[in-house]
Parts: structure tokens; C-alpha cells; sequence
């Protein structure tokens, strides 16, 4: 058995009860790095232009980083690629918790699933040990009593587990899966295709011992990066607050949306940050990914009122402005219920967030719709905690929502895509772009659809000395840290898709190399070059990231994308930020073109459509792409 | 004899004390115990163990408590285990231990083993006075202090209520709430 840290890819095909291993070789690594990167490459060679995402033909991956299984800080995190069912694109969604490294001390990097069992089933990988087994008793069970049976079952309470809740089993196109109870892969619906392929599991155990090929190197390496954690600015609050610390900084900057993004301002923000959750007494613990110094995730319990007796993981930022601000939901407890809810069942926070805050508006502009029994008031709690549950198992006008945002519009018709937050089937993380035009050219351009979990620029607002110097070796000047100029934002949007590429393929957290800067491009080609044994530079590596990243759109470009699909929500794209009155605060078309074009050219793609140019592709070792999209007419 | 030299001191000696409440769980702590002592990662073979109750977030580090009048030192047959004079850590000497395994049923905390490499018992020797653990717990859950005996008693007591609930849904009675 190898110990070093590639591990094997291993193919389970669920229609016939199979699995292979292949190794993960050096020259895979050499060419996809490993993690999101290696999937990408697999789900462009696998899933053929067309493919129903909820059908036997999408594949299902899991995969670790090179680096994860060693003491390499926030080392621990695990992508799933497929092809989305809320886009019908190109999906990574990357989930921390402790499947990752499990995953590794197993053997495995990469766990691929085709086709669709019959019956419920679960993979249980026992080291070298691979089998599938009966779900059927777990078919129904929510992600706490799935996991808690699961470990009962196997006779080891510390295995990990990843799995759906009945959001997942139910194909709600936002359903998550979920790893330690309370880490979600969730944007872009993988929960979905996990439950159409009645796969209700996976469970690991690993034992096996991994070793670096220069310790020497590697172990000098791990100290400087101590050192630099340890001098982060930015490390320290992100410990003792969460995510959800940063609400009231950036309620300041008006970007934190409310009312469904009628406005970028929430007035009772100080009510529900990660400060009161320790004011309030509702946190109990910090918690960890694994191998995370930081720890920015939250564990919280309430003792008193009508939530009392909710426990969950959470809530996290995004989480806390899609089911408390943008519902307009001041109340800390109904937001940590709604999100230990949403745990339970498998459901995307920001998703359903968003959805339910469509409805509300769908109901203040007076539309005609079952309101099935709900007040769909602003601020009613009441509300949002029930349509979680109705979501989940797809009751009354859940059934509705659990479609999606796009789909959702288009039933309920009567101008209700205008405030439908979303843009290429994806409900908008709870950023107001329209006071972030890094944001709005990432989002806008992203693969996946508006969301910051593929490229978030937070470098952009200047908001540490970490992040200045970041946007000062981009553009040549801190004077661009501003957020509100277009000027330089596609410099800066391609190089945190590199940084953000990168980062995930080496199976890492991108809290290490944006947002916190104690990682960087000449630090993770050192940790890689010492792991792996084999010579990395920082702009081998970038270069790499930037491969990814292109061969992700070119995903998209076989399924048809173009121009056109890059784009924001309706709402940001026409309305101005309504409280910041002449401040131009708006993701105007014509704005958002001109950064598209620099963007596009920046990148050595084709104005007109988007695509990627062969010369480009050829640079960036990706000929044969070029060739197939040649074949099928999508090469400019 | 040199064991009783160090007893009558009594805790003026260094030991791992720690603050469950604090562990986030990241494991940092079981990855560079097994890399110190095999050169490798492996955290199932680390010194001192996780055990975790996953539904509440709650992680519990386990480690040697250098009691006093260890029951390993006590049961061993052959005095293969001794406390250091120099960091007061019940250590085992390898070329006398016989691998019986007398010591690891005498261990109330399940905080001894017998390595599958070197097969000889094995524990927390405070990896010699700077226990690299420690210096890797950014939560500060771990920490190296003057510990008096009674206190690694009380410590001790913790990890085998820890133990004896582990894996069923209950929660051991001891502080594992953050106090801010």
C-alpha cells in the first residue's frame, strides 16, 4: 500500500455494484494538481454535453487535496463536482468537516460515482475495504440521525460521514450533502444529484500513515507558515467571532443586502452578528474543519424560549443574511433554528434563504399566489422556520420553492424574476454587488452562477494591510482597494480565481489565501514541492489554477454557455442600491460590459461569445478541448 | 529510585493540562504527535486521542496525565517504566519493556500502548519537555504547566467519565462550555 500522498482514484458504479482503483499519479498532479482540479478534468471526459444532471449519466465526485492528510493548516477540505441541477453547468461545491482526511488515510484522493443504484444504498470505505451497503433504513432519516446511526452501525463513533437529509432524497435542486453533521457541499444543488443516484452515504475510516518525500523542506515550510498565521491580522477575529463576525463591518459598507436585496443595509444588523452569539450566550463551542487552526465555525445551543432545546452547527454569515436579514428577521433564535433546520434536512442556507425572501416579495407586491396558510410578512420568523421544512419535503407552496429561484419565476410569472436574485439557475450569495464590482465581475462570470465560494475578492475593500498589499501587487497601487471602481477589477477577479483554483486543488481552505493572506502562491509551492517530491514554482502554480479555471468554462461552453449567460440578477443589473441614493450604486449593463470585455480579454477569450480561444487553450496545455469544441462548432 | 525522588516534589513537574471547552477539534494536535513519534501521518497512532461527540461539536483530547503513582509505572513487571528526572514524564524504557500489556490494562485513561512498530509499550513522554501538541493547539486547549497531583487526579477522572460515555448519546458531566 502506498503512503505517499496521491492515493488512488476510485470508480464506484452504482448501477451494477462495482469499483475499480487507479492511481493518482505524479503526472496527473503535474497536469490538474489534484482536488477540484483532477475532478474538473474528469467530469469534462466523463458527463457528454446534454446530460439530465439528475440521470445515471452525471457523475458524482468526491475528492481530497495533495495536501490534505498532513499538518499543512485548513488542509482538510473535500470538492464535489458534478454537473449542477440548478444550472445544468459546470458545479464544484467544496465542504470542509473531516471527510477529507479520512478520505486520504484510506488511500483514496478521488471517490467517483456513476449510474443509479436501484435501492437505497450507502459506500462504506474501510481503508483498502470498499463496500456498498443496504439504506434502505436510512432512507428518510434527517443528516444528525443518518450520521448517528451510520457510526452505530459500524461500531466507531469517530468515522466520517457524508450524506443527504430528506432535501437530498426529495431532488430540492439546492439540497446539500452534508460531512460531520453541519458542513455543507451545498451551492448548486450536489445534495440533489446524490439523492437521484439513491447513494444516501458515504462513510470512511482511514488508518493508514502518509508521508512527505522532503520532511526537512516540508517541516521548515509548516513553521513559516505557523509564523505567519500566527501574525495574520486577520486570524485572530476569525476565531473568536465566526463568519458571521464580519456582519456589522460590512452593514457599514452597505453591502450586506436586506429585503431580499431591496436594499444593502440591514437596521437591526447588531442584533444577529457573531458578536451577540456570544453575548447571547448561544455559543457554546468553536469548532474546526480539519486540521483548521482557526476554527471559524460556531457550535450553538438554546436554553430558554420558544426555540428552546436547538442545538446546531452554525449559523455562518451568509447563512445569517439569507434566513435572518434578507428576510427581514432580526431575531438571532428563529435564524439558528431555521439554520439547524436546514442542517438537519440537507438544504443549501443561502438558497433557501433566498427563495423564501423572493416569496415575501412576491407577497409585499400584492402577487396572486397560494399563500398556503402563511403570513409572508417581512420579519415573521414563524414563517421562515416553517417553509424550511415544507422545502425540504417538497409540502404546499415548498414544492414550489424547492425548484429553484429560476424556475420558481417563471411559474409564478407576473414580473417575479425581476426580484428572482439569481442568474444562471443559482440563488445569489447575500453579497450587495452593487457596491462590489469585483464581486459583480466574479459573480457574473463565475461557472457556477453569482456566488463568492469560486472567487470572492475580498482583497477589494482594503479592509486589512494584508488585503492592500494583495490588490497592490495585482495593480501596481493600494489606490484600487475601493470597491465601488469597475477600473482593474478584472485583474483582480482572474487573479483570485487562480488563487481561489489553487487553493481548493491542493484540498485547502481559501480563508488561508483570501479574506486571511497567511498563505500565498510562493508558500504553497514550497509545501507542494516538499509533499510530492517533484519541483513547483508559484507561477507553475497559478498557471495551473488559471487551467482549471478555463477548463470549467469550457465545461460550460460545450453545454452551451455564452456571453449571455454571463450575467447578474435582474434586480442588480437595473435597480439602484436604494440606500445609497446617487452614489451610482448599480451593476448597469453597460458597466458590467466593459469589465466582461476586459475581463474576456485579459483571459485570451473571444469577445463575442466568451469562449476560449484555441491559442489559449493550447497555452494553457488544453489542446485536446480545443479540439472537441472544434468538432461541435464552439472554438472562436 | 529515582521515581521516588520525584514523587516527594509533588506536580513541580510539567504535564499537559487541558481545556476541552477550548478544542475545536481541528486535530492539529493528533497529526504532529504521530508525525513526531513515526515520521509519518497517522493520527490513529497518536499519543494522545480525540474522542468526539460529533452531533454537539464537542471534542475531547485524551492524554497521559504523568499521574502519580502511575498504575502503568505500578503494574509493570519489569520497571520498564519510570518517571524522567529531567521533565518528570512516566517514560518506558524500551529495551526492558516485554510488550506484555499489563500496563495498558492498568491505565484508568487508555493512555498507553503497545507500538506496532517497535513493540513496546508506548506513551505520552511529553516529547521530552516540549510537547509539540501543545505548541500546535492555536485554541489553546492544550497547555504544558506545574500541575499538583490532586488536580491530574481530578484530570484523570474526567477522561475515564469521557471514555465510559463516548459513542452513546450522552455528554460527560464535566465543563465543556466556552466561558468568555
Amino acid at each position: 500500500m502506498r503512503d505517499d500522498l496521491l492515493g488512488d482514484v476510485l470508480y464506484v458504479d452504482l448501477r451494477t455494484g462495482e469499483a475499480r482503483r487507479e492511481p493518482f499519479t505524479i503526472d496527473l498532479l503535474k497536469g490538474y494538481i489534484g482536488g477540484r482540479g483532477y475532478s474538473a478534468r474528469l467530469l469534462w471526459d466523463m458527463v457528454k454535453p446534454g446530460t439530465d444532471p439528475l440521470g445515471p449519466e452525471n457523475v458524482l465526485i468526491f475528492s481530497a487535496g495533495p495536501l490534505t492528510g498532513t499538518a499543512v493548516p485548513c488542509s482538510g477540505r473535500t470538492s464535489v463536482t458534478c454537473k449542477s441541477p440548478a444550472t445544468g453547468f459546470y458545479l464544484k461545491s467544496n465542504v470542509g468537516g473531516g471527510f477529507g482526511g479520512d478520505l486520504k488515510y484510506s488511500g483514496y484522493s478521488h471517490v467517483v460515482f456513476t449510474g443509479c443504484s436501484e435501492k437505497p444504498v450507502y459506500l462504506w470505505l474501510d481503508d483498502e475495504k470498499v463496500e456498498l451497503r443496504d439504506a434502505s433504513h436510512l432512507w428518510g432519516k434527517d443528516v444528525l440521525e443518518t450520521t448517528a446511526l451510520m457510526k452505530e452501525e459500524l461500531g466507531d463513533p469517530e468515522i466520517k460521514v457524508a450524506c443527504i437529509g430528506p432535501a437530498g432524497e426529495n431532488l430540492v435542486s439546492f439540497a446539500a450533502i452534508m460531512t460531520s453533521n453541519y458542513n455543507a457541499a451545498a451551492r448548486g444543488g450536489p445534495g440533489a444529484v446524490m439523492g437521484s443516484k439513491r447513494l444516501k452515504a458515504i462513510a470512511v475510516r482511514g488508518t493508514k500513515a502518509l508521508g512527505v518525500a522532503c520532511p526537512v523542506a516540508f517541516g521548515q515550510c509548516l513553521k513559516d507558515t505557523w509564523k505567519a498565521l500566527r501574525t495574520d491580522s486577520g486570524v485572530p477575529r476569525s476565531h473568536k467571532y465566526g463568519t458571521s463576525g464580519g456582519i456589522a463591518t460590512l452593514n457599514e459598507l452597505h453591502l450586506a443586502p436586506s429585503y431580499n436585496f431591496q436594499q444593502g443595509y440591514f437596521e437591526e444588523a447588531d442584533k444577529i452578528g457573531g458578536q451577540q452569539l456570544i453575548e447571547g450566550g448561544y455559543l457554546k463551542r468553536r469548532v474546526a474543519c480539519y486540521s483548521c487552526p482557526l476554527g471559524c465555525h460556531r457550535y450553538v445551543e438554546i436554553d430558554q424560549g420558544k426555540y428552546h432545546g436547538t442545538f446546531s452547527g452554525g449559523p455562518e454569515y451568509e447563512t445569517v443574511q439569507a434566513l435572518g436579514s434578507g428576510c427581514g428577521v432580526s431575531n438571532i433564535e428563529a435564524i439558528i433554528k431555521a439554520n439547524s433546520l436546514c442542517n438537519r434536512y440537507g438544504l443549501d442556507t443561502i438558497s433557501t434563504g433566498s427563495v423564501i425572501q423572493w416569496l415575501m416579495e412576491c407577497h409585499q407586491r400584492g402577487l396572486s399566489f397560494d399563500h398556503d396558510g402563511l403570513d409572508l410578512s417581512w420579519g415573521n420568523d414563524e414563517a421562515v422556520v416553517e417553509l424550511v421544512k415544507r422545502i425540504a419535503f417538497r409540502e404546499g407552496v415548498g414544492d414550489l420553492l424547492a425548484k429553484g429561484l429560476k424556475r420558481a419565476a417563471e411559474q409564478m410569472g407576473q414580473d417575479s424574476y425581476k426580484w428572482a436574485i439569481q442568474a444562471k439557475g443559482l440563488e445569489q450569495s447575500r453579497v450587495e454587488t452593487r457596491s462590489a464590482y469585483g464581486y459583480a465581475l466574479a459573480f457574473a462570470v463565475n461557472p457556477r452562477g453569482p456566488d463568492h465560494l469560486m472567487t470572492e475578492t475580498v482583497a477589494e475593500f482594503g479592509l486589512s494591510p494584508e488585503a492592500r498589499e494583495v490588490i497592490r501587487s495585482i495593480t501596481g497601487s493600494e489606490e484600487y482597494a475601493n470597491s465601488h471602481l469597475i477600473e482593474k477589477r478584472a485583474e483582480i477577479v482572474r487573479w483570485h480565481e487562480d488563487i481561489y483554483a489553487l487553493t481548493e486543488c491542493l484540498g485547502m481552505c481559501v480563508f488561508t489565501s483570501t479574506g486571511k493572506y497567511f498563505m500565498n502562491p510562493e508558500r504553497m509551492a514550497e509545501l507542494l514541492s516538499a509533499a510530492v517530491g517533484e519541483h513547483f514554482d508559484a507561477e507553475r502554480l497559478m498557471a495551473l489554477g488559471r487551467k482549471i479555471v478555463t477548463l470549467e468554462k469550457c465545461f460550460n461552453v460545450r453545454e452551451g454557455a455564452t456571453r449571455h449567460d454571463d450575467t447578474l440578477p435582474w434586480r442588480l443589473m437595473h435597480e439602484e442600491q436604494r440606500d445609497l441614493p446617487g452614489r451610482d450604486a448599480i451593476n448597469s449593463p453597460e458597466k458590467m460590459s466593459k469589465m466582461l470585455d476586459e475581463y474576456y480579454a485579459l483571459h485570451g477569450w473571444d469577445k463575442e461569445t466568451s469562449w476560449p480561444t484555441r491559442d489559449t487553450l493550447e497555452a494553457l496545455d488544453l489542446s485536446d478541448v480545443a479540439d472537441q469544441l472544434e468538432s461541435i462548432g464552439k472554438l472562436p | 529510585m529515582r521515581a521516588k525522588i520525584i514523587e516527594s516534589g509533588g506536580g513541580k513537574m510539567k504535564s499537559i493540562w487541558v481545556y476541552p471547552e477550548k478544542c475545536t477539534g481541528c486535530s492539529q494536535c493528533i497529526m504532529v504527535c504521530s508525525y513526531t513519534k513515526t515520521g509519518k501521518y497517522s493520527p490513529r497512532d497518536a499519543l494522545l486521542q480525540l474522542l468526539s461527540w460529533e452531533e454537539h461539536c464537542l471534542t475531547i483530547p485524551v492524554v497521559c496525565a504523568q499521574c502519580e503513582n502511575a498504575p502503568c509505572q505500578a503494574a509493570c513487571p519489569v520497571d520498564a517504566i519510570y518517571r524522567s528526572p529531567e521533565n518528570g514524564a512516566v517514560v518506558v524504557d524500551e529495551a526492558l519493556c516485554t510488550a506484555c500489556g499489563l500496563c495498558m490494562e492498568a491505565c484508568p485513561t487508555g493512555s498507553i500502548f503497545i507500538d506496532r512498530h517497535s513493540n513496546a509499550a508506548i506513551k505520552c513522554d511529553l516529547c521530552g519537555g516540549q510537547p509539540a501538541c501543545v505548541e500546535v493547539c492555536y485554541p489553546g486547549a492544550l497547555h504544558l504547566d506545574e500541575i499538583e497531583w490532586a488536580k491530574r487526579l481530578e484530570q484523570r477522572e474526567w477522561w475515564v467519565e469521557a471514555r465510559k460515555v463516548h459513542g452513546r448519546q450522552q455528554l460527560p458531566g464535566f465543563p465543556i462550555t466556552v466561558k468568555e
